[in-house]
């Protein structure tokens, strides 16, 4: 309370005088007070609510209004405040009556009690400031204890408190609920009860140490209600009240479970990495490699301590490490991935070439952390690789050999197919020089025709490009005398295949043709026809000794060809002659043939039939004798006549029936048919198609007509069976025939040999020279199949006959 | 009114046979004689007879052809041939020309005269042993041995070899895919050949692609 404010006192006395008694003791003699001073209970009222004052003071006998309604009126509207009441008698019932209505104080109105007024005041204000005060600590001490108790209630560690002795005197819930018990239950029981047996013996030294150090924390094992063990961390601090001991605990049992699964797990990929069945190496921020997996120790043969850092290059074969090392250094620098091959020294020390691919790789925070590397060992695989390429090598070597030999193949291949195709051997010749430059590249070519002595140009090939035509036309005219040109004369008369001139500057003799650049190297091969040289290939090139021997070799294969195509055309053209002049022959003999035959025929129906006709129906007409006298020798002489027009008829018709050339094929054949049914009791079966009313050229109607008699006969004299089949089919290209019968057969090959059956011959015969093809198919005992086709383009006449 | 003939032949010795053989029959008149084809043509033409007897056989136009020309150019003129040939061809061809009456020249003289009567009055006369039933047989046997659809012909196992053929496989192939012998295999192969008229494999390829037997 401060001194320099005055205590302001709300006093409240109907009798003036000692209103100013008070008044000088407080105000004048004491100083330290101010009065506010009220007489009715009406100003005192209206002044309790307006004014500040510090302490009511009053007189215990007003008018109408007694000291004990001050007190409650004032108590009514400030409880605190403190009410000293005044008394003039001082009697003991007033002073019991008002301090039972809440008066702090009392004092008698003398002027004794009046001077030491002040006094008093100041005692009242000092007891209800310690009252005050004191209700103050109370209450904080009050709210203090309700927060500890709500922590301790409700903190989710488990605290307890125990005595010396280990007895519980006090836990929380989270305790009760850790150990498995009440509370009650609790504080019958020794914590030392919880803790496993093994440890007991410590537990004099556990509480001497904490005892000693106030506190202490670390972690043991408790065992709880029904046997339940947990891990504890704990914090214990000693005599927090004399003689208690808080432990506050703390479950961590899932936490050290994932801990060690951590572990676990940490440790199983640790593993996996160190067994993994590839080299696997890693190096940290500084670049300096910090880990080498098991599979690299056991590869390299060394411990981890000789291989981190930088110990690993010196496994690296010395030819290769400065290249290692630059590849990791500057993926490195630029945190990219790399890939090296290299050698790297095994256990046994061998070098064994290794493929390692290094990538950069970043910790959780994805900071870049170091480099991870996998090494394969693939000496094997460039072994192979190495090998391949060998075989590749050696492969292609061969393919450019076997290219090499086809084409001299195919160059030679090609000469001999343009020499045996094209009998004109000047045409082939042509193309000959143009051949062999495929495989000898020569700039110039001539060939030489040799006559009488003398070598003249035929054919040249390259010369357009560095000859006008007016100059090789001189070329072609030019004549060299073998004698006096000396590499042709050496050819020639040293009887050799072919000859190289390796530098022509060194060859003296060379014939210069005015306007011709002169050759450096030359090669040449003679075209021998009965050792006779008849041409000579010659080659030139510009540089010397361009010609090797396998152009030699080429160059005289050529000319063999050249020679046998040449002796081949000659012999081929002698026998196309011969045989176009047997075929024509042949033709004109078939012609004859049977133009004879029809002259025969018709001389035999024509004269001799019709005279015999006419002298029939004279012999009717002319000697008209009676009927009954006709002698027998007229009768007779009658009958022979008549016997001899069948048989002249039967004549004719055997040598050429002239309904083949009046009727066509079909009613000459169905009549022969019928004939030899009658004449020799067989069979035949005849199928046709497209031949009714249909006429063809006479050569094929009299071909087909007369195969098929041959057939027929052949039947007749040698199958011994009664039946054959003929079929004729005519389609728009071919007339095809087929006589097949299932008779004796014979043995094709003999009957051909023999050269007795002129039947098979005839056919054969008429088949070629239609053109047409054969097919004879008989063994003995096996039948016999004629086949014929006759080709009909362009000769095909239709002329259908009207019904 | 009797019937006006015209005899060709180019020999003398039969149309004077004939002739005598006429000459006795009053109502037969014998009016002309030709030795040849042209010579018979312009003969009818200007004598209009009412009958030909006409030879087959004769150098330079045939028979055949005379007696088409003579009855497509006078219709009213009809023809009988007199003829060695007794074959039903012969016959059928002359009948398809036109001609009314065929006689052979070995038959009896009775038969001209007869013939000639007949065909005079508008019927027609085949002599002895030729008849209508005859030619009908002739025509029925040459129609018989025609073969129609050549496809048809063939026999199961030419028609498989068919098929494999024109897909390209050889003899020997087709011989070991069938279980039989090369050689039965070319044996039915140009059977079929044969039936199909067909000369190369050229042909068979293109045939079985126009009976759709290959793609």
């Amino acid at each position: 309370m401060s001194s320099n404010r005055p205590i302001t006192v709300l006093y409240i006395d109907d009798d003036l005088y000692d209103q100013e008694l008070v008044r000088h003791a407080l105000e004048v003699e004491d100083g330290g007070f101010r009065i506010l001073s009220a007489t009715t209970k009406a100003q005192f009222e209206q002044m309790l609510k307006c004014e500040q004052f510090d302490i009511v003071l009053s007189d215990f006998n007003i008018l109408g209004f007694e000291g004990l309604e001050v007190i409650e009126l004032v108590k009514s509207h400030l409880p605190e405040m403190a009410v000293i009441i005044l008394t003039g008698t001082g009697s003991e019932e007033i002073a019991v009556k008002a301090t039972k209505a809440g008066a702090s104080d009392y004092v008698i109105k003398t002027p004794s009690h009046i001077q030491r007024l002040s006094f008093t005041i100041r005692a009242v204000l000092e007891q209800q400031q310690l009252v005050r005060q004191k209700a103050l600590v109370e209450k904080s001490l009050k709210e203090s204890h309700q927060r500890l108790d709500a922590l301790f209630n409700h903190t989710l560690d488990a605290l307890v408190l125990i005595n010396d002795e280990g007895g519980i005197i006090d836990a929380n819930p989270a305790a009760c609920e850790m150990l498995g018990y009440s509370l009650d239950e609790l504080r019958e029981l020794n914590a030392f009860k919880f803790i496993p047996v093994n440890q007991h013996q410590d537990r004099a030294e556990f509480f001497e140490e904490l005892l000693r150090q106030g506190k202490k924390s670390g972690h043991f094992e408790i065992v709880c209600r029904d046997s339940v063990i947990r891990s504890v961390e704990y914090n214990s601090v000693a005599n927090i009240l004399p003689s208690v001991h808080l432990f506050a605990l703390r479950d961590i049992t899932a936490r050290l479970d994932v801990e060690r699964k951590l572990v676990y797990a940490r440790d199983y990929y640790l593993t996996l990495f160190h067994y993994f069945p590839a080299l696997i190496w890693r190096s940290g921020l500084d670049g300096l490699c910090d880990y080498f997996n098991y599979t690299w120790l056991a590869f390299t043969g060394r411990t981890l301590e000789q291989e981190i850092g930088v110990g690993w290059v010196d496994g690296v074969h010395p030819d290769d490490r400065q290249g290692v090392l630059n590849a990791y250094q500057s993926a490195f620098n630029r945190h990219q991935p790399f890939e090296s091959e290299y050698r790297l020294r095994r256990y046994d020390g061998e070098y064994r070439w290794i493929v390692n691919f290094g990538r950069p790789y970043h910790d959780l925070d994805g900071q870049f952390a170091g480099y991870i590397g996998t090494c394969f060992d693939v000496s094997e695989q460039k072994r192979q690789r190495q090998e391949l390429e060998k075989a590749e090598i050696e492969l292609k070597r061969s393919y450019a050999q076997e290219r090499e030999l086809r084409e001299r193949a195919e160059v030679l291949y090609d000469i001999s197919n343009v020499l045996n195709l094209r009998l004109d051997v000047e045409q082939a010749l042509e193309k000959l020089l143009g051949i062999i430059a495929r495989v000898i590249p020569f700039q110039k070519g001539e060939i030489f025709q040799i006559e009488d002595g003398i070598a003249h140009v035929s054919h040249l090939y390259g010369y357009d490009s560095i000859c006008p035509p007016e100059m090789q036309l001189k070329l072609f005219n030019f004549n060299f005398k073998i004698e006096s040109t000396r590499n042709l004369r050496e050819i020639v008369e040293q009887g050799r295949s072919s000859m190289i001139i390796e530098d022509i500057e060194q060859y003296e003799g060379w014939v210069k043709i005015e306007g011709v650049e002169p050759p450096r190297s030359w090669l040449g091969a003679p075209v021998l026809i009965h050792n006779q040289p008849i041409a000579i290939f010659s080659l030139s090139h510009s540089e010397p000794g361009f010609f090797l021997p396998r152009h030699a070799e080429l160059l005289e294969a050529a000319a063999n060809q050249t020679a046998l195509a040449l002796e081949n055309v000659r012999l081929y053209n002698d026998v196309l002659a011969s045989r176009q002049r047997l075929q024509q022959l042949s033709s004109k003999l078939v012609e004859v043939q049977e133009l004879e035959r029809r002259q025969i025929a018709q001389e035999l129906h024509d004269e001799i039939g019709q005279a015999l006709t006419g002298l029939k129906l004279m012999m009717k007409s002319e000697l008209p004798l009676p009927s009954g006298a006709r002698s027998k020798q007229w009768d007779e002489a009658n009958r022979l006549i008549s016997d001899l027009l069948n048989r002249v008829r039967e004549m004719s018709l055997n040598l050429r029936p002239a309904m083949l050339d009046d009727l066509g094929l079909l009613p000459a054949l169905l009549w022969q048919f019928d004939r030899i049914q009658r004449q020799a009791g067989v069979e035949i079966v005849f199928h046709h198609k497209g031949i009714i009313d249909q006429r063809f050229d006479t050569k094929i109607e009299t071909a087909t007509y007369r195969i098929i008699q041959e057939g027929l006969t052949n039947f007749l004299r040698h199958a011994g069976t009664k039946k054959i089949e003929i079929s004729i089919l005519v389609s728009e290209q071919v007339m095809s025939l087929r006589i097949q019968d299932e008779g004796a057969g014979f043995n094709l090959e003999e009957v051909r040999a023999s050269k007795i059956s002129t039947g098979l011959t005839n056919i054969q015969e008429r088949v070629t020279l239609l053109g047409g093809k054969l097919q004879i198919r008989t063994q003995p005992g096996e039948g016999t199949q004629i086949l014929a086709w006759i080709p009909l383009s362009g000769w095909i006449e239709r002329r259908s006959r009207e019904r | 009114m009797s019937v006006r003939v015209i005899l060709v032949d180019d020999h003398s010795v039969v149309r004077k046979g004939v002739r005598a053989l006429l000459e006795k029959e009053t109502d037969l008149d014998v009016v002309g004689e030709a030795s040849n084809g042209l010579d018979a043509i312009e003969l009818v033409s200007k004598m209009r007879p009412d009958l030909v007897v006409l030879d087959l056989m004769m150098p330079g136009m045939h028979g055949l052809e005379v007696a088409r020309r003579i009855i497509q150019e006078h219709p009213g003129t009809r023809v009988i041939v007199l003829s060695m040939h007794s074959d039903e061809g012969y016959v059928l061809a002359a009948l398809r020309n036109g001609v009314s009456g065929y006689v052979l020249k070995d038959t009896t003289e009775d038969q001209i005269v007869e013939a000639i009567r007949k065909v005079s009055q508008g019927e027609r006369y085949l002599s002895p042993p030729i008849s209508e039933r005859a030619i009908e047989v002739y025509i029925q046997k040459a129609r018989q041995g025609q073969v129609g659809d050549p496809y048809e012909t063939l026999t199961n196992r030419e028609r498989e070899i068919l098929q494999l053929s024109a897909q390209g496989l050889s003899n020997p192939e087709i011989a070991t895919r069938l279980y039989i012998s090369p050689r039965t295999v070319e044996t039915h192969r140009s059977n079929l050949m044969h039936k199909l008229g067909l000369a190369s494999q050229t042909d068979l390829i293109r045939f079985a692609l126009k009976r759709g037997l290959i793609d």
